[in-house]
Order: structure tokens, then C-alpha cells, then sequence
């Protein structure tokens, strides 16, 4: 509790630093916000609790169709350098306390960082997804292993069960099976006040279907064309094989249920349900593995943005700032960019700093005219449209309700005045 | 080390600086950039502190430092999150909390 | 619409005792809050049920009486509210805060508290994480600990047993009268047709009181509480420092004082989590984290308590406890309408007299009763002609208007 208390940063206490832009979170959206704001001439501070900049970015690797292997360290790498070269002072190993208006930021170091523009850019995490053993050592997050596997080049374990089936799941265990480990099936969570619909076979088909043609492996692409219409899936779920469907050296069972994680100080087995097509427990069979992935889908952070008009809005994943088509929130010059305001992919999030960036500029009074922002607009709508994963299948809906909750303030704003302006 | 991907199909060949730190009076060798929880976890350690209540073993979990479940004393500060900090050579690592729960297999 | 014999409107833990005392009687009633039980100032305090801290007198007779009533009362709402009776103890820093508080000592054993005063060595026996400055302590096996979010849901579940109905965020609009009675209370969401209503709104009693023309002499006082990740058990009982009891006495000693009324007052849950407050200032309704009051609390916990230095910090929380200037609540009816109970202004004693409230709004109603003896003590009017106001928020200075003992809510 003493003030300070940071084993990676020693500092004289209270240091006040000044800038134009502060940026919190150096992930995709922060670094593209920072990157964009820099170029264009601002004096930008990042900030980040992790001990390198990119975020979920450093886990990414997945084959973009055309474009080949995207390799989330390597973007990382280069979009920090080219910030780093702007002029970005990026601040990491350092923790957010608090932000106040216009725009302080203090650190868990005692430093403080102090500017006229903010973009919140604290990105997403996981949903818990409680299974009975879910504590032990061996037990982890499907983003955990992502980041382990591709990033720090650990294997989490030689024989993995995954929990869940959405795009990162099936994405992460393609890339497990690439750095050697036994991925032994890919299993619905059991039926709880946790998992919901996502221990519902069908639900998951037509979450399945939400994917796109475009996607990076071949499990996506599987699902995407198997469970595009109804009829489809409902054939596919009768006939869906009790054993699982073979994929990439790993099986996809829409028909078993992983209902309990056993183990002596670590993991050591599952227990495994075969279940009918409303996700009943037939029944149950032990696999012995020495790891398990939980997905259980992603939200956006809200730890810093709970002034600015949050609102639920499930086709984004949870709950969100309402946001400008500007990126500014209800609080002036505090921006947002990023999964913070709902959950896409890393390309979206860039081009959404991008946008958040250019702003800023243009409000500095570093970029002239209004293409500039008009451009980054765009190319946000058009990151959306090219997207190889889609993460909410209903994610366009989930804009338009966002867009229309924003016009709605901007209306009921412009009345309240003129209320004020007749008293 | 036991569960390090020394060659990936993509990634190519991993980086061989290495590193020595201590976790609770052991030494081990990581490679420079890992984090702590990451270093461990390619040494084979997965239980990086225990419960306060039961004393159970606990691991990485979320991997983001969201869940706090891989806290440990790093350097003699308390309660740090292993996933998101980086291991540093000569690092001085201890676990948090008692080896004392009665385990048993569930099934 | 609906009918009650009652409206309760705030559901903290003074509303919830009311309602539950009211609907044991066999009212019919509705209890009304803008967001839900405990979301105020019953959910951002600390756990401590101070006895040796309160003034002799009134103050004193009123916590005494609620204290006993503590003994039974998990068994009166068939649930566990985590009372325990492991005592409490007030830590001297100074020796002239020593020598004040010999003297307090003594008043308060003339008033029938049980309390002692032992030396630092025989202090940090007790509490071994405190500070080797430590001169001494005062120590009072009558002091107790609460679960305050689970004694203000037994009292709202064993309100809802006795047949309450509760209408959670609602905000009450208006309080409608006819011929200076009162007939019915209007909400967000819907109206309760009523004869009696009582604003238990804490801070905001001034506010709802207010929609009725009813001077209702409350004031918001800020405090703030840092909340540690779980530890071994580490602290027994409650523990406060000197400084917030001779504050008020010692004057001239407030130029060592912390800022923002700051004062140590340490507790631990049963799940591990220290609490840490506090501190007391004037400054409205505003929620907003201040990292300085945050530091300075910090700072002032680790020099009584060192070890607290290495212990991480993984919430603050911010409430506004009802201040009416002389550290008593306003139990009373409103002298403007026909039918309107006030109850509420218990600042910093919120728990320590929460079994007491209900039991002091039933004897109202019914003009007897065990605890009839202290109203003519609680009334609105004895603040008439003296229109108080809080003192102005003076940023970073002690805000210490206090012309009473408190102890952080």
C-alpha cells in the first residue's frame, strides 16, 4: 500500500509529465492512435501495464487469405518502432490508478501524465467460464495459451482439451497443433448459469455460421459454409458425428460436453459428456490431458470509461461507451478506440485508432480540412467489410445500434439547449 | 527445457539469450523477454502460488494480469503478477500462501 | 395501485431495520430505493461497531442499547450477519493524545463502557503489526465487527419474510398530501398509496425531504475506504487511532493532523480483505476518485501500521454519510405533513445504532416502548434557529466542523 509499489520501475515519485495526447493501452487501437497522432506532430505519451508494447496483437498468428501468415509479434514490432520514431514516449510496466478530467492519468509508479486528449484503448478480456476444477494449475484462459504458444513460445501442454467453440478458440487450437501439442478435442462447456447458449449445440452452429468465407483456417471456413442456412444445420446437428468431426489433427465436438477438470495438484484428466442436441449429458468418458483452454468469449474493459454513457449492447460483446462517429465519448476529448468499444479484430481496431488519431490531429490543428478524418472514416467501415474473422456475428447490427444511441444524445442534447435558451 | 517450441512452423527458431532467476530457493533458466509466468511454465512449473483459504494450488490463468490467480512475490514486493511481468536476470521469485490443502481426485 | 400502510424510502441499513421492525409489527410495507439495498453509504463503510468511542450521555445510551440488541439479532433475522465480538482498540500516537485519552478513558468507564488502557508493548501483543511509536491503546471488549452488505440484507430479507415488498430502483418524486396529510408516494415506477412514510434516505434525506417543503438538516460527508486484497488474518477486532477522537478536544493539535479529516480505522473481513479508511470531507455529492485523499490515507494507515506499506490496494470506495452536525440522527416526526417520519442523519453510526433505528421508529408510531425514552433527544427541531450548513469544502485542510465524537461510518 505504500504509494509505490512496482518491482520494474523505480522512479522519484511523483513526476508530472505533460503532453498534447495520453494514450492507455498499447495494443492495436492505443499504438494506431498514437502512431497517427504523432506523425501528424503531437506530443504523445503511451501507456501500458505489460512489460512490451501490442497487447493481444503479440498472441495473434493465423494466415490471411492472400496475404499470408499474419504474425502478431512481428506487426507488434514494427508499429511500436514506428511510434517510438514519431516521437511517442511509450511507458510500460505501468499500471492506471485513476483518470481525471481534462486529462489527468496516474500511475501506480507516481508518475502522472497530463494532456489535453486521452483515447482509452484498454482493448477486451475474457469471460470467466467456471467448470468444476477449473482452479487447478494446467487450467487457463484460450488467450493465455495464444500468447504462451506464439508469443513466448511456450507449449501450456502436450495434450490440450479446449472448452468452448467460437473463432479464437478454434483459431488457437489450429495453433497449438503448429507448435506440437496434442490437441485432443474441442468440447461445448456444460450446461450452467455460466455458459448459457453456449452449451447449446445449435447456437453454436449458428455462431459458426456467422464466420466468414474469408477465414484464416481451415475450421472457420468449415463453419462458415456447414451451418450457413438453417435446414443445413439442422442436418448437420443430427448427423453430426457423436465422436467428433476430424479437423487439422484435432476433433470438433458439437456432441460432448467437457463437464469437470480432475487432477492431484495439476491437471490430469477431464470428464467428458456425450450429449444430445439440446446439450443434455448422455454418457461421460475421462481424457487424460495435462492442460485446458476455457473460451469463453471476450468483453470489452470498461475499468476507466464509466463516466462517459455506458451502455450493454451484446452484439458487441458487452457493455460500451457511447462514441461519436468521431471516437470522442460523452466526455469531451476523451476518445475510445478499439475492442474497448466492442469486439472485432485487430485490423478494425487499428484502423479505429487510426480514425481516433486523425482527430485528435485535426483538433491540434496539425492536419487541415476534413478528408483526413473523412479517409480514416472509411477505412474503418472498410476493415469491417474485409475482415477474415468476425468475432460477433451480429457485429454490424451491434454498430448501427451504437451509431443510432449516439444520435439519439445528439438529438435530446440540442433540445435540452433549446429548452435552456427559451427559459 | 521441458515445454519450450524451440522451432515453429512460422515463427522459425526461438532467441537463446538466456537468463537465470530463482523461484522459491531454485534456480532456473529462462530466455530473455519471457515473462515470469511463461519462464516457469517452460521449466514445467505450473503452480505459482497457493489459495489463501484452502491453500490449494494455483496456476496461470488469464494470462493478461485480470485475474491476479498467478500473484507472487517478485524481489521481495508482494503480489506481482507473474503473466505480466517481465523475468529479469537474477530475479529473486517466491511463491504467496501454504501448500496445505487435502486434495483429491474428483472423479 | 398499490397500498401500504408504509413507505420506507432508502434501503440501506437504517431503512431495512425500519422495515423489518415495521412489517414484524404486521404493517403492510413498501420499501422504496433509487438503486437497491446497501448502494449507498451502508455499502461503502467500514465493519466497526464502536462502543468506546461515543460521547457519554444520549450518544452513548443510544449505541449501548443497539449493542445489546446486536447479541440477538442474528437470530432475530435467521441469518449470519458476521457479528463478532472480538473488542476494539484506539492506538495513541502522542503523548499529548495519551494524556486525552486517560482522561476520555475515564469518562467513558463512568458512562459503563468496559474499556482500559494498556501500554505499546501489551498494544502490539494484540495487534503485532503496529508501529513501535505506538505509546499505548485503549481497549473495550464491547466494541464489535459487522458485515455491513450482509447485515443490511438479513435486515432486507427478514423485512421481505415479514411481508415487505420491495420497489429497488425507484426514486421517489414526490410525496402526495391531502389537507396537510399524506396520501400516496410517487416513484419512477409507479405511485404506493400510503398514510405514513418515512424518509430513511441517509445523505439524501435532505433531497427527498425537500420534494415535501420538509427542512431536513442532513448533509453529505464524503469518506473513503481502501479495501486490500485478502490476507492471512492479521487484524483482530476494530481499531481506530487517537487523532479521531482528540481532534475535536485538541484543537491546537490539528496542525499535525492528516488532511481530509484523515484518521486510521482498520478492520478485516472474513474473507481476508483489510479495510482501511478514512476520511471526512465536505464536498457534496461529488464520486470522483481523489488519489490524494487515497495517498494520504494510505500513508497515515502505514505509519501506525508498517507492514500495511507492502500490501496491495485493489479498491477504493467512496460513500456520503448523513451529517447532521451533533453526531445524532433525526428520528422524529415532520411538523409540515401529517404522516412523514423522519430517520436518518446517523453520520458515522449507521451500523452501530442499526438494530436500534427500526425499534426507535416503531416506538414513535406507537407514542411507547422500550426505547420511547430517547426521542425527545432525537428530534428535527433542536436544530431550529440555527440553520445549519456544512462547512465549504476546503480542499486538502481537515474539514472538521465536528462538535462530536465520530466514528468512520
Amino acid at each position: 500500500m505504500e504509494t509505490f509499489l512496482n518491482p520494474r520501475v523505480k522512479t522519484a515519485g511523483s513526476v508530472m509529465m505533460i503532453s498534447d495526447v495520453v494514450v492507455i493501452g498499447a495494443g492495436p487501437a492505443g499504438l494506431s492512435a498514437a502512431v497517427t497522432a504523432a506523425e501528424a506532430g503531437a506530443d504523445v505519451v503511451v501507456i501500458d501495464e505489460n512489460p512490451r508494447a501490442g497487447g493481444k496483437l503479440l498472441g495473434q498468428l493465423h494466415e490471411e487469405p492472400g496475404t499470408g501468415w499474419w504474425i502478431g509479434a512481428e506487426i507488434s514490432k514494427k508499429l511500436a518502432e514506428r511510434a517510438v520514431n514519431a516521437g511517442v514516449r511509450i511507458l510500460t510496466n505501468r499500471q492506471v490508478w485513476n483518470i481525471s478530467q481534462k486529462w489527468e492519468v496516474a500511475l501506480d509508479t507516481g508518475e502522472c501524465v497530463k494532456a489535453d486528449y486521452a483515447v482509452v484503448a484498454t482493448g477486451a478480456a475474457e469471460r470467466p467460464l467456471p467448470v468444476p476444477g477449473w482452479s487447478l494449475p494446467g487450467v487457463m484462459a484460450i488467450g493465455a495459451a495464444q500468447t504462451l504458444t506464439n508469443y513466448y513460445r511456450v507449449r501450456p501442454g502436450d495434450r490440450i482439451a479446449i472448452v468452448g467453440v467460437d473463432p479464437l478458440s478454434l483459431t488457437v487450437a489450429h495453433e497449438l497443433s503448429m507448435a506440437g501439442a496434442d490437441v485432443v478435442g474441442i468440447y461445448l462447456p456444460g450446461k450452467s448459469i455460466f455458459a448459457g447458449t453456449q452449451a447449446d449445440p445449435d447456437t453454436n452452429l449458428e455462431y459458426l455460421a456467422g464466420m466468414s468465407d474469408l477465414a484464416p483456417n481451415a475450421f472457420l471456413r468449415w463453419g462458415g459454409k456447414l451451418a450457413a442456412n438453417k435446414t443445413l444445420r439442422k442436418l448437420a446437428l443430427t448427423f453430426f458425428p457423436k465422436s467428433g468431426l476430424p479437423l487439422m489433427g484435432t476433433r470438433l465436438n458439437l456432441r460432448k460436453s467437457l463437464v469437470s477438470i480432475g487432477g492431484n495438484e495439476r491437471v490430469e484428466h477431464v470428464e467428458v459428456a456425450t450429449i444430445d442436441s439440446q446439450g443434455n449429458p448422455g454418457k461421460t468418458r475421462t481424457v487424460k490431458v495435462d492442460c485446458v483452454c476455457i473460451s469463453g468469449g471476450l468483453y470489452p474493459v470498461q475499468e476507466l470509461t464509466r463516466d462517459c454513457g455506458l451502455v450493454r449492447i451484446d452484439q458487441l460483446g458487452g457493455t460500451i461507451p457511447l462514441y461519436s462517429p468521431e471516437m470522442e465519448t460523452t466526455q469531451d476529448n476523451l476518445f475510445v478506440a478499439g475492442n474497448v468499444t466492442g469486439i472485432e479484430g485487430a485490423k478494425i481496431a487499428m484502423a479505429q485508432g487510426n480514425l481516433a488519431g486523425t482527430v485528435i490531429a485535426s483538433r491540434l490543428g496539425l492536419l487541415e480540412g476534413k478528408e483526413a478524418i473523412d479517409r480514416a472514416a472509411a477505412a474503418v467501415r472498410f476493415a469491417r467489410k474485409s475482415s477474415a474473422i468476425t468475432f460477433m456475428p451480429d457485429i454490424e447490427e451491434g454498430r448501427r445500434i451504437a451509431d443510432d444511441l449516439w444520435l439519439e444524445r445528439v438529438r435530446e442534447n440540442s433540445l435540452a439547449q433549446k429548452d435552456e435558451s427559451y427559459a | 527445457m521441458l515445454k519450450r517450441i524451440s522451432d515453429h512452423p512460422v515463427l522459425g527458431p526461438l532467441s537463446q539469450e538466456e537468463i537465470e532467476f530463482e523461484f522459491d530457493g531454485k534456480s532456473y533458466q529462462g530466455i530473455k523477454g519471457d515473462s515470469i509466468a511463461s519462464a516457469l511454465l517452460a521449466n514445467g512449473v505450473r503452480t505459482l502460488r497457493f489459495s489463501n483459504r484452502d491453500g490449494e494450488p494455483r496456476g496461470i490463468y488469464c494470462g493478461i494480469g485480470h485475474c491476479f490467480e498467478c500473484r507472487m512475490t517478485v524481489n521481495g514486493v508482494q503480489s506481482v503478477r507473474a503473466c505480466i511481468t517481465q523475468a529479469c536476470d537474477g530475479d529473486v521469485l517466491e511463491s504467496q500462501g501454504e501448500n496445505r490443502g487435502e486434495r483429491h481426485d474428483d472423479f | 395501485m398499490k397500498t401500504a400502510d408504509a413507505v420506507v424510502i432508502g434501503a440501506g441499513v437504517s431503512g431495512s431495520s425500519i422495515a423489518f421492525r415495521l412489517a414484524q409489527q404486521g404493517l403492510k410495507v413498501v420499501i422504496v430505493d433509487k438503486n437497491g439495498p446497501g448502494s449507498g453509504a451502508s455499502g461503502s463503510c467500514d465493519k466497526a461497531i464502536f462502543m468506546q468511542s461515543k460521547r457519554p450521555g444520549l450518544h452513548m445510551e443510544l449505541a449501548m442499547a443497539s449493542r445489546r440488541m446486536y447479541d440477538t439479532l442474528e437470530a432475530e433475522l435467521e441469518q449470519s450477519v458476521e457479528f463478532e465480538s472480538d473488542g476494539g482498540m484506539v492506538v495513541i500516537e502522542t503523548p499529548r493524545h495519551m494524556e486525552f485519552m486517560k482522561d476520555f478513558i475515564e469518562k467513558q468507564r463512568k458512562a459503563g463502557i468496559s474499556v482500559s488502557l494498556i501500554d505499546g508493548d501489551a498494544a502490539r501483543a494484540a495487534q503485532p503489526f503496529l508501529a513501535p511509536h505506538i505509546l499505548g491503546a485503549s481497549f473495550s471488549p464491547d466494541d464489535a465487527d459487522v458485515n455491513p452488505l450482509a447485515l443490511n440484507a438479513a435486515f432486507f430479507r427478514a423485512a421481505k419474510r415479514h411481508g415487505a415488498v420491495h420497489l429497488t430502483h425507484s426514486e421517489v418524486i414526490a410525496v402526495n398530501t391531502e389537507r396537510g396529510k399524506v396520501t400516496s408516494v410517487e416513484t419512477t415506477r409507479g405511485s404506493i398509496s400510503t398514510g405514513l412514510v418515512i424518509n430513511a434516505a441517509g445523505p439524501y434525506a435532505k433531497s427527498v425531504g425537500a420534494l415535501s417543503n420538509i427542512d431536513i438538516p442532513v448533509q453529505p460527508r464524503r469518506g473513503t475506504i481502501l479495501i486490500s486484497e485478502s490476507i492471512p488474518k492479521k487484524v483482530t477486532g476494530c481499531l481506530l487511532d487517537a487523532q479521531y477522537i482528540a481532534s475535536k478536544h485538541l484543537r491546537s493539535d490539528n496542525d499535525d493532523a492528516p488532511p481530509y479529516g484523515v484518521g486510521l480505522s482498520l478492520g478485516q473481513t472474513v474473507s481476508g480483505n483489510l479495510l482501511i479508511g478514512g476520511s471526512r470531507e465536505f464536498a457534496g455529492f461529488d464520486k470522483r476518485p481523489n488519489q490524494d485523499v487515497i495517498a494520504t490515507i494510505a500513508a497515515h494507515a502505514a505509519r501506525i501500521a508498517p507492514e500495511l506499506a507492502k500490501t496491495r490496494i485493489i479498491r477504493t470506495m467512496t460513500g456520503f454519510r448523513p451529517y447532521t452536525g451533533d453526531g445524532l440522527p433525526i428520528i422524529d416526526r415532520a411538523a409540515e405533513v401529517d404522516g412523514y417520519i423522519i430517520a436518518a442523519g446517523h453520520e458515522g453510526d449507521g451500523l452501530a445504532l442499526a438494530p436500534l433505528t427500526g425499534q426507535l421508529v416503531v416506538d414513535l408510531i406507537k407514542g411507547s416502548g422500550p426505547t420511547h425514552h430517547f426521542l425527545s433527544g432525537l428530534r428535527v427541531d433542536r436544530f431550529a434557529g440555527s440553520k445549519q450548513d456544512a462547512p465549504a469544502a476546503t480542499p486538502g485542510t481537515t474539514a472538521n466542523p465536528a462538535t462530536e465524537v465520530h466514528v468512520p461510518a
